[in-house]
């Protein structure tokens, strides 16, 4: 992951990409006991095209296809680990982004979601994975519960997150 | 040890030690699809479609590949 975290580094220094953050599994294994996936889960912020309201992902995927990275299916191959890039899109996702914490993957500086964020983003998200990873983060008493709820409220998810408690810690 | 202890243990590791444990993780499961193990399981479940009123359904997650009208649900026999 040396290898991936250099090469996405790099393409932040070249200004390809402006903020990046680690979320999904990998984000969430910076503070959880090691879960398995298949890919990394990359959140950036992209300026849109000039003269258009889309967002594209082109200019990552044509920088990194020039490095000798290759596309597979939602995935490019950068070092040895598929990535998928996701446009931080909404507000708790530019939120996450900014709020999120340096760390360092073998030497090499990279930034991770805070915990509550991804805890916020997986409670949205609702998935039976993203239940079990919030109830890890709850067993193993990562998150900063006052923080968590404040970004909760700001985000309109305290409904979810009562239902969440009702159903699996109560 | 006891399986808390040893679930606090791997959460305390560095970040650079748990994409190690990410890594082998990941092989480990490529290992295992590649195997046709995975496939000779998933053909001894059984299969159900279910559709739901789109009235209820919020719609794909942006990273799912299901339509949002239709849910595979597998279930264990």
């Amino acid at each position: 992951m040396k290898e991936t975290f250099k090469l996405i580094n790099q393409m932040q220094a070249d200004g390809v990409i402006g903020k990046y953050a680690i979320g999904g599994a990998v984000g969430a294994t910076f503070y959880l006991e090691p879960s398995a996936t298949l890919d990394v889960d990359i959140f950036v912020t992209l300026g849109a095209n000039p003269g258009s309201l889309l967002v594209s992902l082109a200019p990552i995927y044509d920088y990194l296809k020039g490095r000798g990275c290759r596309v597979e299916g939602e995935h490019i191959i950068v070092g040895d680990w598929p990535v998928q890039f996701l446009s931080a899109s909404d507000a708790l996702e530019q939120e996450a982004l900014a709020e999120a914490v340096t760390a360092e993957v073998e030497d090499q500086e990279t930034h991770v979601m805070s915990a509550e964020h991804l805890a916020a983003i997986a409670l949205r998200t609702a998935r039976p994975k993203d239940f079990a990873r919030l109830l890890q983060f709850v067993e193993l008493d990562v998150l900063d519960i006052d923080k968590l709820k404040s970004i909760l409220n700001r985000h309109g998810l305290t409904l979810k997150w009562q239902q969440f408690e009702q159903r699996y810690l109560q | 040890m006891k399986k808390q202890e040893m679930r606090n243990r791997l959460a305390s590791l560095s970040f650079s030690e748990k994409v190690s444990v990410l890594k082998k993780l990941r092989d480990r499961s490529l290992a295992i699809a590649a195997s046709g193990l995975r496939s000779k399981s998933a053909a001894s479940r059984k299969t159900v479609s279910v559709s739901t009123p789109s009235s209820q359904n919020p719609g794909p997650h942006p990273k799912s590949k299901c339509p949002a009208s239709r849910l595979a649900v597998t279930y264990h026999t």
